[in-house]
């Protein structure tokens, strides 16, 4: 584990989402999402829930203590699909160049970056379902590393209705059948900052973070399990036996398997986690710690390790 | 976190349609010698048949090349380290930044299916966008961070960056940095709407210039730390000393016309390394040829260096293979290394009118010999993307 001096704290939070929504919270993105497609609009939406959460005031325009750091497996991939359908069916003087412009997967950071005035560091992970983790890692190093103040961090999957029958028919012919039967549309972003002598004591923490790769699939949690981990959080969807073997490797702590409960969140599946944290504290163990593990069904792997 | 670990380049490999590796790409650079031609592998009359930098020799069995340039130019990087054959996988990860990976795959599956509409019932493979970053580190074993950036036209620099931080917090040992994208119908199209494409000659920073051409290809930065290059006797190239982004946060396609953006991330980038603006002196520009990034890119080079701006020369290289969207970084930044390494600065070709606008050291007529010993080379995106790495002599 690469440890994070000092750790990232989550200051607040935005959850959009049928299955991970926050009560009193619209279900839908807001006005915004007339020039945006759904993917930049669920994203902007969680950012802005985020940010008034915190009080923030608009900072200035282009502010550079203020950082985007996103994850997606699918990232503008709807958008993208549209565009194409269109170079088949429509005449190419009918194409929309703004539906081009919504074809880039970091089309989301844009979009946060101008309505929020967020004009410091900013990276888009699109690695597959661990790029949420792999985002809020990324982002809980730069804070420590004091290149950035705040950093709005988290992940975005917006499938489409084409998306979701490719992803069952993928489930059906390539013998995934534990995969879920959907993608869940969701975003799930924090604002972090680094910890200091004034924060508040209660505030949910990034200690450490793992990310790599695991060429058999056969990935050893046991790597990465410390002492004071009392729970582990499997994020995303992972084949049966893979769960089991993860079970004896987590011992006497609690492990809790994410999909079961919240289904699919792809790369908003571990930023939601570590928003939520408070859900997973206090395994059998008497650990306190928490650790949050991405594993992609590609074979990337990325864990959190949070302090709720 | 513990002390950051310094960072080295110790392979270069790519693949543009100059030709096959490093040595084709950087003697075309060097003799000004533009490799646009008609695109052959679509009909582009809708668009004006731009010319552009098509990889003549694509293999046209309906395979998507992406992972085939990544893992050719991968290659070429590692066996100059000396790690062809003995790649420390456990320790050794990757980057790869591209703008559509292979989503061009799964759309050609979905056009090609039998229900090929949106209502009908597709025949897809993965999403895509990672895929060319597996199938690399599956070839190599590599089991060390395996990260797929995308920051529209600015992914290659920020694969840079991002991979030399996964090395200085220890992360891994060596990063293998990646950019790559082809060309498509999907692309062209697209700059085409946005009336981005030249009809005649990329001409970067030119009065006359009317736009960029497209271009395809990757190229590949092998970074390893300092420690282990030098305890297992490889020669470093190069030390990547520093790299910043940002965000414009200004507007989705027009770069801030002051430049607000890309000042930010040269600042930034600048700190990370712990350099001054009068150390760099060489540029590797974003370049593209448009009206709008090269005046704002000229604008960010004299709010970010000052006076001292007009002692740089500032370089693109668009004119040679074209703007290779993901790949442009990294072919940018292998560039540098060569400008590090031979003491020539290539030239920026086709630029004959001067620019009031435009008013740098753009390096016009020919490679001039020019001894330098610290670049700087950046990249600006769609979205409002800026990204920068500063490189220097080992």
């Amino acid at each position: 584990m690469i440890r994070v001096n000092p750790p990232a704290e989550v200051v607040s939070r935005g959850l959009i989402g049928a299955r991970v929504q926050q009560p009193g919270t619209p279900t839908a993105p807001g006005s915004e999402s007339r020039r945006m497609d759904r993917y930049a609009a669920l994203g902007c939406r969680a950012a802005s829930m985020a940010l008034e959460t915190a009080g923030r005031s608009r900072p200035n325009k282009g502010d550079p203590d203020w950082g985007i750091v996103l994850g997606s497996a699918l990232g503008c991939w709807a958008s993208n699909a549209e565009f194409l359908f269109d170079l088949d069916d429509r005449p190419t003087t009918e194409l929309s160049p703004g539906l081009f412009v919504r074809t880039v997967a970091n089309s989301v950071n844009g979009e946060i970056g101008i309505a929020h005035g967020l004009g410091g560091v900013n990276h888009t992970l699109v690695s597959g379902w661990s790029a949420g983790a792999e985002a809020v890692a990324e982002a809980a190093a730069l804070l420590s590393e004091g290149r950035a103040r705040w950093v709005v961090t988290g992940g975005v999957e917006s499938p489409d209705d084409v998306l979701r029958r490719a992803h069952a028919a993928a489930r059906e012919e390539d013998g995934l059948e534990w995969l879920p039967e959907t993608i869940e549309e969701a975003a799930a972003l924090c604002l972090l900052t680094a910890r200091d002598s004034s924060s508040p004591t209660d505030r949910t923490r990034v200690t450490a973070y793992w990310r790599g790769r695991s060429p058999t699939g056969r990935w050893s949690l046991s790597t990465i399990l410390g002492h004071s981990i009392g729970s582990v959080v499997v994020t995303n969807s992972i084949p049966p036996d893979l769960l089991r073997n993860w079970r004896e490797q987590a011992g006497p702590r609690r492990l809790v398997y994410l999909p079961e409960e919240f289904g699919e969140l792809g790369a908003a599946a571990a930023p939601f986690a570590l928003a939520d944290s408070r859900r997973f504290v206090g395994g059998p163990s008497g650990g306190d710690a928490i650790l949050l593990v991405a594993r992609g069904i590609e074979g990337n792997v990325a864990a959190l390790e949070v302090e709720a | 976190m513990s002390p950051r670990a310094r960072v080295v380049i110790t392979g270069l490999g790519a693949v543009t349609s100059a030709g096959r590796g490093v040595e084709p790409f950087w003697r075309a650079c060097v003799e000004g010698r533009g490799e646009l031609r008609p695109i052959s592998r679509f009909d582009a009359t809708a668009y004006g048949c731009p010319p552009a930098g098509e990889i003549p020799t694509l293999d046209r069995t309906g395979e998507n090349p992406v992972a085939g340039y990544a893992l050719e130019a991968s290659r070429e990087a590692l066996d100059q380290a000396g790690l062809a054959s003995n790649v420390d996988a456990a320790s050794m990860g990757i980057v790869l930044g591209t703008c559509l990976g292979e989503t061009g795959v799964t759309f050609e599956r979905l056009r090609a299916g039998a229900s090929a509409s949106r209502s009908g019932r597709p025949d897809l493979g993965p999403v895509g966008f990672s895929a060319p970053t597996q199938k690399v580190a599956a070839a190599f074993g590599l089991a060390g961070p395996a990260l797929t950036v995308s920051s529209a036209c600015a992914s290659g620099t920020a694969a840079m960056g991002l991979a030399a931080d996964c090395i200085r917090r220890r992360e891994a040992d060596a990063m293998l940095v990646c950019g790559v994208d082809t060309l498509s119908r999907f692309v062209l199209s697209g700059f085409w709407l946005l009336r981005a494409l030249t009809s005649t000659v990329v001409r970067p920073f030119d009065r006359r210039r009317d736009g960029l051409a497209l271009g395809e290809g990757a190229g590949v930065v092998l970074l390893e730390s300092r420690d282990r290059a030098l305890r297992r006797g490889a020669t470093a190239l190069a030390e990547l000393l520093g790299s910043g982004s940002s965000g414009d946060a200004h507007h989705m396609t027009g770069p801030s016309p002051t430049g607000d953006g890309l000042v930010r991330t040269i600042r930034a980038t600048l700190r990370d390394a712990q350099d001054s603006p009068d150390t760099i002196d060489f540029i590797s520009a974003h370049g593209t040829g448009t009206r709008y990034n090269d005046r704002m890119e000229t604008i960010a080079i004299k709010r970010a260096f000052g006076e001292h701006a007009y002692r740089i020369p500032v370089v693109s290289i668009k004119p040679v293979v074209g703007h290779t969207l993901g790949a442009a970084g990294t072919l940018d930044a292998i560039v540098s290394v060569k400008v590090l390494q031979e003491g020539i600065v290539p030239p920026t070709l086709n630029h004959a009118e001067p620019d009031p606008d435009c008013d740098l050291d753009y390096v016009t007529d020919r490679a001039r010999h020019h001894v330098v010993r610290r670049v700087l080379s950046c990249s600006s995106a769609f979205a409002g993307n800026n990204s920068a790495v500063v490189m220097a002599t080992p």
